[in-house]
């Protein structure tokens, strides 16, 4: 049994000639609750779509609970076990919140109808309450409760928090890491708002250009990247050259600052060699280190 | 006891929990058999990661400052002697003091001090890293 709820290996997807992913690897452990993240058209909704058979691969391949999802059976397994809450949130329009509960429900036998009575209450929702009548963050509360108590193992949502005031991305939030820790589910969510990403997830996967550029426990990538500030009285230029290999390098006049990904003690000890007047270590936050990787690479 | 996190601080979130229990005990709201929320009321509350604040207890457990019993939950140790913490608080203090003053005195500001002690903190060698 493989102890990866998600692996996926040198992944590659071209539309037309757009190249989507580009041998993209990517890990997320089970029992994880790990955010997804990347600009628009980074790759997130694709890798989304061949995890569910939504899409085929054109090299590499993905694994969820050791199946392969390029296999017809494994993937019917795979979408037993799996939730999805797609970006798109389409209903049957004609129907009432207890009807598409009543109908979605029927197609799952681990349907947890304790876990839809308290999501019912904890979201605000009402049986009787008719989807086209309902506000875009209600829809998606729907949805939430549809994939939270269908009793999946794994769940993926794409960009959930969309359409959510401040006080139900809370509630949300507070659903999400009561059911990880009260069922231990997999989730595995993408999402543009950093701050509550950080908040609440455990495992981080970064991916740009159709790979990815971090991948592992949060507090890990935290730890190892860190944007060291220098001050130089002579030239530094070689070191420049040097440090880009390490990550991101910006020299403006006297300062030098790098982005150093898991190099941060040969990084200073370069610096103290080329005789640097100021060391400055600063810790960084995902939003800081997003940006930083992610404008680093565009250059 | 009040827990207030602080996501974008750059400082990682298990670390911030412990401090804040560990403070906490220093402080003696949190005392010897004291025990701490469940880790599942704990995150739903703080709303945080639940492995996360698992991870947070066992580092606690480890270093000594909290007792897990299964079934029952984690305690404040009664064997930790907070004394020895105050101890070593105590020898430095006074060489904190003298160094804060001394930046005072020559004009740096609160923030100033502040910075320097964490770029302190933040070297290489005090960071520990690679250890973890």
């Amino acid at each position: 049994m493989s102890s990866e709820a998600i692996e996926i290996r040198g992944l590659v997807k071209q539309y037309g000639n757009i190249r989507a992913l580009d041998g993209l690897n990517l890990t997320v452990p089970r029992g994880a609750l790990a955010g997804f993240v990347g600009l628009n058209g980074a790759g997130k909704t694709t890798t989304l779509k061949i995890l569910l058979q939504m899409a085929c691969a054109d090299e590499g391949a993905a694994h969820v609970f050791g199946l392969n999802t390029a296999s017809r059976i494994d993937s019917l397994n795979i979408r037993r076990r799996t939730a999805f809450v797609p970006e798109r949130k389409d209903l049957f329009p004609y129907m009432t919140i207890g009807e598409v509960i009543a109908f979605t429900k029927s197609f799952y036998p681990k349907w947890r109808s304790d876990l839809e009575k308290r999501y019912l209450k904890d979201f605000g929702l009402k049986y009787e309450q008719k989807i086209p009548q309902l506000s875009k963050g209600t829809l998606s509360k729907l949805h939430l409760l549809l994939a939270f108590s269908r009793g999946a193992e794994l769940i993926l949502l794409d960009e959930p928090t969309d359409g959510l005031d401040p006080l139900g991305v809370e509630v949300f939030l507070q659903a999400l890491v009561g059911l990880v820790a009260e069922e231990g589910v997999t989730v595995f969510f993408s999402s543009h708002r950093l701050n509550e990403m950080e908040q609440v997830a455990d495992y981080l996967c970064l991916i740009h250009k159709g790979r990815a550029l971090l991948n592992g426990q949060l507090d890990d990538l935290k730890t190892a990247c860190r944007r060291v500030v220098l001050v130089f009285g002579g030239d530094s230029s070689p070191l420049v050259r040097e440090f880009a290999a390490t990550g991101p390098v910006k020299q403006d006049g006297r300062t030098l600052t790098v982005l150093a990904n898991g190099a941060v003690a040969s990084v200073v000890e370069r610096a103290k060699v080329f005789g640097a007047t100021s060391v400055d270590i600063q810790q960084l936050s995902l939003r800081e280190m997003f940006l930083e990787l992610v404008k680093g690479d565009a250059q | 006891m009040d827990f207030r996190l602080n996501p974008s601080s750059g400082v990682p979130i298990y670390l911030q929990l412990m401090e804040q229990i560990k403070h906490g005990i220093e402080t003696a709201a949190l005392q010897p058999g004291d025990q701490l929320p469940g880790i599942r009321k704990l995150a739903e509350t703080v709303v945080m990661n639940p492995n996360t604040v698992a991870k947070a207890y066992r580092e606690l457990e480890h270093e000594g400052y909290i007792e897990v019993r299964h079934g029952a939950g984690a305690f404040i140790s009664t064997k930790l002697n907070t004394r020895k913490v105050h101890d070593r608080m105590d020898l430095v203090r006074p060489l904190i003091e003298k160094a804060v003053a001394q930046a005072l005195k020559i004009g740096l500001s609160d923030e100033e001090i502040r910075r320097l002690v964490e770029a302190e903190l933040l070297k290489p060698a005090a960071v520990g890293e690679g250890k973890r």
